[in-house]
């Protein structure tokens, strides 16, 4: 059984070799400073309890992928059910700040785009973004392979469709 | 644009991260989420088994004192055979409270070890997770499971009372308070049903379709 303290080195060796996997999650689920915030925590929090489960099957950024997804799908339910419920933004001890110096115009239109799936859709454009393969993709979500390309496809298709008319409008 | 030139753009990103973490900051959360958890564990199974622990020990010491005879020898004291089965029936029925606690706790144990091989695999575990603890929330499960705690106590205080000389009719104040007790406890285990468990399951059913109509095309 591994004790916390292991825990504690692999969760800080993966948000050191991985924290944009987990950025990319958070800004595509939540839209404000607060709720980035609070998605950040959740996701970190499943993440740092999924390492004893973790068994090397596959690699740690797909495992990462798949619990962070989760973690934000489940995240985006509560969120609309519990609304009112926030602390207010002065109670709170933040771990994540947006670097302002860093925006992107093109990035928040991708990411706006990405917004605009379902979670799903979301979570199949994050890992093929992000470079990982349709197999792995297929593994991690319990998708056939086939059937990842075929929604994939429709989706970059559709970003691509979407690109050009805004190019077109001259934005 | 091309996908290819969304991918660089989507790349930039690892360049310049979006956010900066407050990694000490975020240890102390997860820290403080994680003692938070296991105290609301050790604290809902505490509460458990030390009540089956305090009215077991008070029986056992009735008991013990019967016979023994000590209570025999006090004034105004008067036990008979048929109380000290009640007791013994009490004590079963907070044991197999106690127990029935301890194999939910061993449950649960195994169902935090089970890895899921996938995402859809994983939204699967925790559908069948939601609609065992919704069917756990229906009065005849609940009542099977709130019934025996409950006849253990009502059944030393009537041996107490009893024993003690009181009139039978005097118990009727405390079988009114228990049986409130039960009304408020099953009550509010019922509500959690509407109000967190169906929402929670029908989200995560959204999730499954979501993910099966991937699946079909």
């Amino acid at each position: 059984m591994m004790n916390e303290n292991e825990q504690m080195r692999i969760f800080d060796a993966w948000i050191t070799e991985h924290r944009g996997l987990f950025f990319k999650v958070v800004r595509s689920f939540a839209y404000n400073p607060h709720d980035q915030d609070d998605l950040f925590q959740e996701i970190s929090t499943q993440v740092f309890h999924s390492i004893r489960k973790f068994n090397g099957d596959s690699k740690a950024s797909t495992w990462i992928y798949r619990v962070a997804l989760y973690s934000a799908m489940r995240w985006s339910g509560k969120e609309r059910r519990h609304k009112k419920n926030h602390q207010s933004i002065e109670e709170r001890d933040y771990a994540l700040r947006q670097n302002d110096e860093n925006q992107n115009a093109q990035l928040d239109w991708l990411y706006e785009q990405i917004a605009k799936l379902n979670e799903v859709d979301r979570s199949l454009t994050l890992m093929m973004i992000d470079g990982h393969s349709y197999r792995e993709i297929s593994n991690a979500l319990g998708i056939s392979e086939s059937h990842v390309g075929v929604r994939l496809n429709r989706i970059k298709k559709r970003l691509t469709e979407q690109s050009r008319l805004i190019k077109a409008n001259g934005i | 644009m091309e996908f290819k030139d969304l991918k660089v753009i989507w790349d930039t990103q690892n360049e310049e991260p979006l956010f900066a973490v407050n990694q000490q900051g975020l240890k102390t959360v997860i820290d403080k989420k994680a003692k938070a958890y296991r105290k609301f564990i050790v604290w809902q199974e505490a509460q458990s088994y030390i009540s089956s622990a305090f009215v077991i020990g008070l029986i056992v010491l009735a008991l013990i004192g019967y016979f023994s005879g000590v209570l025999e020898r006090l004034e105004g004291v008067e036990m008979t055979a048929w109380d000290a089965t009640g007791l013994f029936v009490g004590m079963a029925c907070w044991a197999f409270f106690g127990v029935r606690v301890f194999m939910n706790r061993v449950s649960l144990r195994r169902r935090e070890r089970t890895v899921a091989k996938n995402l859809l695999e994983e939204i699967e575990q925790d559908i069948d997770e939601v609609e065992s603890e919704i069917a756990w929330r229906t009065l005849p499960v609940m009542l099977k499971a709130f019934i025996p705690p409950y006849t253990g106590v009502l059944l030393f205080t009537w041996v107490v009372f009893r024993a003690s000389g009181l009139p039978g009719w005097s118990i009727i104040p405390f079988c009114c308070v228990l049986m409130g007790g039960l009304i408020v406890e099953t009550s509010s285990q019922h509500k959690l049903v509407p109000g967190k468990l169906l929402p929670r399951k029908r989200e995560l059913e959204s999730l499954r379709r979501k993910l099966l109509e991937t699946r079909s095309g």
